[in-house]
């Protein structure tokens, strides 16, 4: 079964994305003192799964149902497998998504992330949805195309935003606070039924309008993030 | 979710009580939901010129339908961009009754015509109580401004008292060279109560486009809003966004302390927000971050009988 495989590949931490140089905002929220312990993991996580989590797995499923159905794109030799009106619906979404990203630098490392993505996939799956895909939109669009490349379904590439958004400061967290990290995992783990009611959600708010997809805002994420910026001394780049 | 299709109610002179078919997919499940349901609006347009020689602005048209009582008023206080210039339009925004209620239906229409200025303000804060079901209640304020027309509005805090349930939606339509200052201020729980669920929405469009959207779920139902990836403790959450079509706006973030920070959107717009313990400590910092960014935003003020 091709999809299973692809969707713990995609989901493993050690594919080389660029997502592990990003602790999602908790470096700043230990130095801040917001985080300083296991409980303080916990919640941080269980906030950010159902805020922008579950805000950016849609625009991935929303950006899955966006590109279509395009099974048999790879029997394709010719380009055009992303049309002008598949292009708009990106583009429709981006400026959709970066409206309910007030911060900067959160919208400057989404478009990063994104790239590198791409960037990575390219090489690791050629594909021709990959080649055609526009250049600087954000991560979570980049994972619709890519969920649609291997073969995944909206809910399951929904799954492996939310599983990004929770795996990657559970595993930074061991680097930069005194914790057991089977406690880091074990507040993962804790999460799991959230995460595959959150995936489904996703895909269904993936299936309607984008200017329906729910802003669901972290203001303290934003906050954290910017001050990140202004940090000289720092482990994450965010 | 909610219809917010115009209801054919325009010359209905009293707010009626509503069944559930009226109020479909809003309404309690339970079918036992009695609220009220209460349409208003302001209009304004241009009306030749005024003492200065500037364009003058009028209300052109006012709905009030007890409890939402819209009624223009004179200049008061520091008012942002605007600050006690004669020739604007104002209306403050009074609630005739208790309300929102749980299962109220209210719908507060603006409309500000080409190249006029309205200034809402609000004469007291917006208490959210559940009524005697604890279902669903929602304001939904649906905004147009035309080209060349200036929207200030300084509400007063949404208060969400133990156990309501209320959506508060805003969606605001920009022409491309319009400008808005909307703040707004959400406070959990009257003091030292549990608070009730509130859904804040935010919906700005420039032209058709998205500018600034934020949504806010706060209180018990809403998991995860009290950890340190959202808004922490805090009781008071807050923001202001402002559209300059003239651009001036800072291009660079400003946080003067870690629980509040001036983002820029664009070169047009900016976005303030903040969190507090209480409403006090949100409105202070809210309004330091609103001083610091100036004229003709912000001021700092002393201490004044005035409020704001």
């Amino acid at each position: 079964m091709r999809t299973r495989a692809a969707l713990l590949i995609l989901g493993d931490g050690r594919l080389p994305s660029g997502g592990y140089a990003h602790s999602g905002g908790l470096e700043q929220a230990i130095r801040q003192g917001w985080v300083n312990d296991v409980d303080g993991l916990r919640d941080f996580l269980r906030g950010r799964l159902h805020t922008t989590g579950l805000m950016n797995a849609a625009f991935a499923a929303a950006a899955w149902h966006s590109v279509g159905d395009r099974s048999d794109a790879e029997a394709r030799a010719g380009s055009g497998v992303i049309t002008s009106e598949v292009e708009a619906a990106l583009a429709e979404l981006d400026a959709e998504l970066l409206a309910r990203t007030p911060s900067p630098a959160l919208r400057r490392i989404g478009a990063w992330l994104g790239t590198l993505l791409l960037r990575s996939m390219r090489s690791i799956h050629p594909h021709p949805l990959l080649e055609e895909f526009p250049k600087g939109l954000q991560q979570p669009l980049v994972y619709g195309v890519i969920g649609r490349v291997l073969g995944l379904d909206a809910a399951d590439t929904a799954a492996v935003v939310l599983h990004e958004a929770v795996t990657g400061p559970a595993t930074a967290a061991v680097k930069l606070m005194h914790i057991d990290p089977f406690q880091a995992h074990g507040a993962v783990i804790d999460l799991a039924a959230d995460l595959d009611a959150a995936a489904d959600k996703a895909a269904e708010l993936g299936r309607g309008s984008a200017a329906e997809i729910p802003a669901l805002s972290a203001p303290l994420s934003d906050f954290a993030s910017e001050l990140h910026e202004g940090d000289n001394v720092r482990l994450f780049a965010s | 979710m909610f219809d917010s299709s115009p209801h054919n109610d325009e010359t209905a002179p009293l707010a009626h009580r509503t069944t559930g078919s009226q109020t479909a997919g809003f309404a309690s499940s339970d079918g036992s939901a009695s609220g009220m349901t209460c349409r208003a609006s302001v209009a304004t347009e241009l009306d030749g010129t005024g003492r200065t020689g500037a364009p003058r602005s009028r209300v052109s048209g006012l709905r009030r339908q007890a409890p939402l009582v819209p009624r223009p008023t004179g200049a008061s206080g520091f008012e942002p961009y605007v600050d006690g210039d004669p020739d604007i339009a104002r209306v403050a925004l009074t609630t005739a009754a208790a309300g929102p209620l749980g299962g109220d239906h209210y719908v507060f229409d603006v409309h500000v015509g080409a190249g006029s200025t309205l200034l809402i303000r609000e004469v007291s804060a917006t208490l959210v109580l559940p009524g005697a079901h604890g279902a669903p209640s929602l304001m939904h304020c649906r905004v147009t401004v035309e080209a060349g027309g200036t929207l200030i509005w300084v509400p007063e805090p949404v208060i969400a008292a133990q156990a309501c349930d209320h959506t508060h939606q805003v969606d605001i339509d920009l022409a491309e060279d319009a400008r808005l200052f909307y703040r707004e201020e959400l406070v959990l729980g009257r003091h030292g109560e549990d608070p009730g669920n509130l859904s804040s929405r935010l919906n700005v469009r420039r032209g058709g486009r998205p500018l600034s959207i934020q949504r806010f779920d706060l209180g018990p139902a809403s998991i995860g809003f009290d950890s340190p990836a959202v808004a922490g403790g805090a009781l008071g959450v807050g923001s202001v966004v402002i559209v300059e079509p003239e651009g001036g706006l800072p291009q660079a973030t400003a946080i003067s302390d870690p629980r509040s920070a001036l983002l820029p959107i664009d070169e047009t717009c900016v976005q303030i927000n903040a969190l507090g313990d209480d409403a006090l400590a949100l409105r202070k910092r809210l309004d330091a971050s609103l001083a610091e960014l100036g004229e003709p935003w912000g001021r700092q003020t002393g201490w004044s009988a005035v409020p704001r």
